[in-house]
């Protein structure tokens, strides 16, 4: 098609462009064919018999997957509004101080997201069982807030070292207190990272299987959950429509925060890249 | 930064509350389990404290230890299979126009985004019997046969045999390349755009070929981008727990699953305990070299 | 005449116990003056910008600004304002909010902010902006922002962190004037910090070099020039010609040169430097008078700058020696041609005697 403007122009080579396409066909064909299937007429799921929403309607009407729905949801709030405060405090404190032994409280502090899901999920376990509380939707929401401190925080710290200390040097300069500081300046400069990372807790606990499994109990089942225990019953297209639900609320969840995000930077960054 | 010293009240109002959950509900947990690890399973399968190494002898007796191995090797290849699918598609996103970078990017992330769960049931569909790859084989078969029947030679294939794609070991390699991908994608492309184009160009001036150039140039410079990205994989892969039990069959049990039985259906906690400390040490481990690697990187940005 | 109103006695900073980035250094300043802080980077000028303004705090030492003590005072209570060498202008905010910011958080009347940020916007030629969003605006009016914001506060001092460093050069020139008449109009004291000579010579009245830590020298821009109170000042501050010498009692000898009869300003006899600024270098074709200090010399090289040349001697000193002539008429770069014999000659007032 199109000629190369220099010898690394790469891309445009059909080689290059043959591997792209085919990575990418292997990443999303599975999740397009899942989707589209959502929507088959058929139960056997394998060849296309013509469009239909009654999947839908069926996942809609089943009560026990609505059930598991709000349950996500109401872990996923929570759980996602005690994180971001607790990960911002702790990415403000990474970023701003110089302490003994920080080193290894850093560590200690991203354990959670480094260390195998599962080893974490058995030892909240072990943990409920041993100052017996009984496993629920506070259990789940009390794990799900510890394994999203550590990202939240992430993100904070990512934005924060972008930030100009002598903005809030100039704040103080002109009159303004440390609190004054922090709510006119640090605060409004945080914002998109506030809202990445809220973004990024809801998205991780909404998405969360292998810790909630251990931390769940009966009656308290999240949709993942409950999707887990349809997979593992049969391969139907309610199971499709379900997922296609669920993978359309995190992507529009995503989208949104992209969008408040960009709108935050006020276009500030992407107008002077463009200038 | 701060001493912590100047700003006193401010540090404790930052520092205490995260901390305080943390420790509650991560580091105490963790702890616990690291106590039962030397533990004893009673009789109605309660834990009793203890202190002996009996579990981790148990946990490197012959059949748990080639349970680990194979763990090993599972993950040891699906980041070998990483490698080569994510380095040429990091490598053609870096090179590609700065329009169409970060739709590629975005396109590399959006997965990340797909729940886990959803992410590996997808490919049930796919490989199962009566799924996608062997219905389109049959598909093929057919009109193969067809042909060749109309060519003179009717039996020549045979009947069609789907093939067994899932509920093994290969279906849960396909499956963990396929969830961990981007996380070898992203960090080589991030090493690969701050590489200064000029190295390249460099290259090629001297004399060098384009493959020259790759293996001697590029990769080298990427090279902690490349290694940080592949121990993730590595890390990740091996503390699976999800795509095995989906994907896999009796004989694709790994390590995380052998956790999960322990405080499941067996009900041996002290066992599991052990079991997943060793997991955690084989982590911290690979996490060790990592670190070595990111922190050469760090100092290359500041040369 | 009053009190100064910046009185620094003994203020020391040290950095980790280790870096001393300020060393024992006292200055004061008088009312209304334009005061500059010279010298290379790393020599502690910034540090003690940001000691006057509260933003480190001095391991030792006082600070008095209207004879108050500063030291215990926090930033946000001190009667000085910062102008930041990256202008800190607020991104998030208009012009209009920016240069309130400091009324607003002292609880000044809604009113009351609107009508003075327009006459602070004014005063710095800004009128009209109010609304505007800092991406929207040149670092040239970015800077007018950051001024306006801190002179809107009525500060007794006006701390300027290398004002003009982040401005292009053409703009670099003009802002050097439009400072000097802001702050002749606003009368408040401004102390800058710079690290550029002709920066400072040409805005400042009062200019204090710095060197590792500490002031080396403190005076007028001319004093600095003319009469630099030791090497590191003279070298700092323009080009210069030096010369190990010796003072005797009679005078002063320097290899190749002879004995001079310099007013020795009653430095006692030992090794000193002989030093002269290029443009104080006469050069003839005859010898000239005994009155003045001369030697022949070969022109080595020529460098050519349009206005004025500069111009490297071989001669019997054995130093090359740096000349800078105006180039009066159009054919005078022409005559001084590579290898031409010439004579160079100054006044013996000219000439500067300096530790060795």
């Amino acid at each position: 098609m199109s000629r190369a403007g220099n010898p690394f122009d790469y891309a445009r080579r059909w080689w290059m462009r043959a591997i792209l396409a085919a990575s990418f066909l292997f990443l999303y064909f599975p999740i397009v064919a899942l989707i589209a299937f959502s929507f088959n007429n058929s139960k056997r799921n394998i060849n296309w018999r013509g469009f239909t929403l009654k999947y839908y309607e069926k996942a809609f009407a089943n009560e026990a997957l609505h059930d598991a729905f709000i349950n996500s949801m109401i872990v996923a709030s929570i759980s996602t509004l005690v994180s971001t405060v607790l990960g911002a405090m702790l990415g403000i404190l990474l970023y701003r101080f110089r302490f003994p032994l920080k080193g290894a409280y850093e560590g200690m502090v991203h354990l959670p997201i480094v260390i195998p899901e599962v080893c974490m999920g058995v030892a909240l376990l072990a943990f409920f069982a041993a100052i017996k509380m009984p496993l629920g939707l506070t259990t789940i929401t009390v794990s799900h807030i510890a394994f999203t401190i550590p990202f939240v925080a992430v993100v904070i710290r990512a934005r924060m070292a972008g930030f100009d200390r002598s903005l809030e040097e100039a704040a103080c300069d002109l009159g303004a207190g440390q609190w004054q500081v922090m709510r006119d300046i640090t605060l409004p400069y945080l914002k998109p990272g506030l809202i990445a990372g809220a973004m990024l807790a809801f998205t991780l606990s909404l998405d969360d299987f292998v810790i909630t499994f251990f931390t769940s109990g009966p009656g308290s089942t999240t949709f993942p959950i409950k999707i887990y225990s349809m997979v593992r019953f049969s391969v139907t297209p309610e199971v499709n429509a379900a997922s296609t639900l669920l993978i359309v609320l995190t992507l529009g969840l995503t989208v949104v925060a992209m969008w408040v995000q960009s709108r935050g930077d006020g276009g500030a960054g992407a107008r002077k890249e463009g200038a | 930064m701060e001493n912590w010293r100047d700003n006193r009240s401010l540090f404790a109002a930052l520092m205490v509350p995260p901390t305080f959950w943390l420790v509650l509900f991560f580091t105490l947990p963790l702890a616990l389990v690291w106590i039962y690890s030397f533990g004893e399973r009673g009789p109605q399968g309660q834990t009793l404290l203890a202190f002996s190494f009996a579990n981790y002898a148990r946990a490197l007796e012959w059949i748990h230890l080639g349970i680990l191995f194979k763990s090993l090797a599972i993950a040891a290849l699906t980041t070998a299979i990483s490698l080569l699918i994510g380095l040429p598609v990091a490598l053609g996103i870096a090179f590609a126009p700065k329009r169409w970078r970060g739709l590629l990017l975005v396109l590399v992330i959006l997965p990340f985004w797909t729940n886990l769960l959803i992410r590996t049931y997808a490919w049930i569909a796919v490989l199962r019997t009566t799924g996608f790859v062997n219905t389109g084989l049959e598909g093929a078969h057919g009109a193969l046969s067809a042909l060749l029947a109309g060519l003179g030679w009717p039996e020549a294939l045979g009947q069609f045999e789907p093939l067994s794609l899932l509920y093994n070991q290969r279906a849960v390699v396909v499956g963990l390349v396929y969830v961990h991908l981007p996380f070898l994608i992203l960090p080589v492309y991030a090493s690969l755009e701050k590489l200064d184009r000029s190295y390249l160009e460099a290259s090629l001036d001297l004399g060098a070929g384009h493959w020259r150039t790759l293996v001697s140039v590029l990769i080298p410079l990427a090279w902690p981008g490349i290694a940080s990205g592949a121990l993730l994989v590595f890390i990740l892969s091996l503390g699976t727990f999800l795509t095995p039990d989906l994907l896999g069959g009796t004989d694709s049990i790994m390590i995380g699953n052998l956790i999960a039985q322990q405080f499941g259906p067996s009900r041996d906690w002290p066992f599991g305990a052990a079991i997943s400390f060793l997991l955690m040490y084989l982590t911290f481990a690979v996490l060790w070299v990592r670190a070595g690697y990111a922190n050469r990187q760090q100092g290359q940005v500041t040369v | 005449m009053t009190e100064d109103i910046i009185q620094v006695t003994g203020l020391t900073k040290t950095f980790g116990g280790v870096v001393t980035a300020v060393d024992a250094v006292d200055f004061s300043v008088p009312e209304g003056a334009f005061f500059a802080l010279l010298g290379p980077s790393g020599c502690g000028k910034t540090t003690i910008l940001r000691m006057l303004a509260g933003l480190e705090y001095p391991t030792a030492g006082s600070i008095r600004i209207d004879g108050a003590e500063m030291v215990a005072v926090p930033p946000n209570r001190r009667p000085v304002n910062m102008v930041f060498q990256s202008y800190a202008v607020f991104p998030h905010m208009s012009v209009a909010e920016n240069v309130g910011y400091g009324l607003r958080v002292a609880g000044v009347g809604r009113a009351d902010i609107a009508e003075r940020v327009g006459a602070a916007l004014a005063l710095v030629r800004l009128d009209g902006f109010e609304a505007r969003r800092p991406d929207q605006l040149s670092g040239g009016q970015r800077q007018r922002v950051a001024l306006a914001r801190a002179l809107v506060k009525r500060p007794r001092v006006l701390l300027l962190d290398e004002p003009l460093s982040a401005l292009d050069a053409n703009l670099r020139e003009q802002m050097r004037l439009e400072l000097v008449n802001l702050q002749h109009s606003v009368g408040i004291t401004f102390v800058m910090v710079t690290h550029d000579q002709d920066e400072a010579l040409s805005m400042a009245d009062r200019i204090a070099v710095m060197e590792a830590g500490r002031i080396r020298q403190l005076a007028t821009p001319y004093e600095l020039y003319e009469r630099p109170a030791n090497r590191f000042v003279a070298e700092f501050i323009g080009a210069i010609n030096t010369w190990p010498a010796t003072v005797g009692t009679a005078g002063v000898a320097v290899a190749g040169l002879g004995e001079l009869a310099l007013d020795t300003g009653g430095r006692p006899a030992g090794p000193a430097t002989l030093a002269v600024r290029p443009e104080k270098i006469a050069i003839s074709h005859a010898e000239p008078t005994a009155a003045l200090i001369r030697l022949p010399a070969t022109l080595r090289q020529h460098v050519y700058f349009g206005n004025e040349s500069q111009l490297l001697f071989d001669n019997p000193t054995g130093r090359t020696m740096v000349v800078s002539v105006a180039n009066r008429d159009r054919e005078q770069a022409r005559r001084l041609a590579v290898g031409s014999q010439h004579w160079l000659s100054w006044r013996v007032e000219d000439s500067m005697l300096l530790d060795p």
